[in-house]
């Protein structure tokens, strides 16, 4: 059964519950790009493969390359 | 007398140490500068690089150039600001672009990366890793990072899944308040690491327009960390 855990994007600057069992589809699920983004549970960059909770703090940051 | 301040707080040992240190810098725009600036005027050698020209749209945040330094080297007009900054300090200026013929530029005591691209990005990680220590910086809009990557940690290809190039500030902007904040967060990075003062192993990354500053935990997860596990 999909969790819904409680997800910020940084990208769009909002705040929303995605059904999603993995950090994978998960950024498939907001149709992410997985090279452009940092996958953040609970302040922890994790792989795409990474099981997720509903009682996960989940992040979404975008990719910083400018210098 | 120059570094008093420096020696209250760091002690007289440490300003010597850092005054033995050459550090190189990639990149010469808005991180590059703003980093050189602080470093010099800390004492520290430095080898800059940059194959790049002083445009107009620099001098909005590059700290280093003034209209006199339109069209000329980056490189050149950096390393003549720096001079005068601090004549007591050794630095070397390549007009260069990075890539894999030249890489030896980079053998220094501690590689900072001021770039604008991944792709120079992985070639830094690639040369140095497990060998010389280098501090990664960027920055976009309003908000920038900074990493150390040290021998034994987390390295580069941890942290980014593919070396693709996602933004750049000529397209998307960035506010000028930014690169001197992160710059002196790299600056600080570098200094603690040559002086062994326990640096940041988290990834720092700063929003000045929400003065929000977070740390996030990076730990092996490329095939090459993982193998030395």
């Amino acid at each position: 059964m999909p969790k819904m855990p409680k997800v910020f994007i940084e990208k769009i600057n909002k705040t929303k519950h995605v059904k999603a069992s993995t950090m994978q589809q998960l950024i498939a699920s907001l149709k992410l790009n997985p090279e452009e983004v940092l996958t953040i549970r609970n302040n922890e960059l994790v792989t795409l493969d990474t099981k997720l909770s509903e009682k996960d703090s989940i992040k979404i940051l975008s990719v910083i390359s400018g210098g | 007398m120059r570094y008093l301040r420096h020696e209250q707080l760091l002690g007289k040992p440490a300003q010597k140490k850092l005054q033995k240190k050459t550090i190189t810098i990639v990149g010469l725009g808005a991180l590059g500068t703003n980093t050189a600036s602080l470093l010099a005027r800390a004492g520290l050698n430095l080898k800059l690089i940059d194959f790049d020209n002083v445009e107009l749209s620099n001098l909005q945040r590059q700290s280093l150039y003034d209209e006199q330094g339109i069209g000329k080297p980056k490189a050149a007009v950096s390393a003549s600001k720096l001079k005068k900054i601090n004549s007591e300090i050794k630095i070397k200026a390549f007009n260069e672009i990075l890539s894999s013929k030249n890489l030896k530029l980079l053998n220094s005591d501690l590689v900072i990366d001021c770039t604008d691209n991944m792709t120079t990005r992985f070639l830094i990680n690639d040369y140095c890793y497990n060998n010389i220590p280098w501090v990664h910086s960027a920055a976009i809009q309003h908000t920038g990072v900074v990493f150390n990557i040290l021998p034994k940690r987390p390295c580069l290809r941890c942290l980014y899944r593919k070396n693709t190039d996602i933004d750049m500030c000529s397209s998307l902007g960035v506010i000028n308040t930014l690169p001197s904040a992160i710059a002196s967060i790299a600056a600080t990075q570098a200094i603690k690491i040559l002086l062994n003062k326990s640096p940041e192993e988290k990834l720092i990354r700063l929003n000045i327009w929400n003065n929000e500053i977070e740390k996030i935990i990076v730990r092996k997860q490329c095939p090459k960390c993982q193998r030395s596990l």
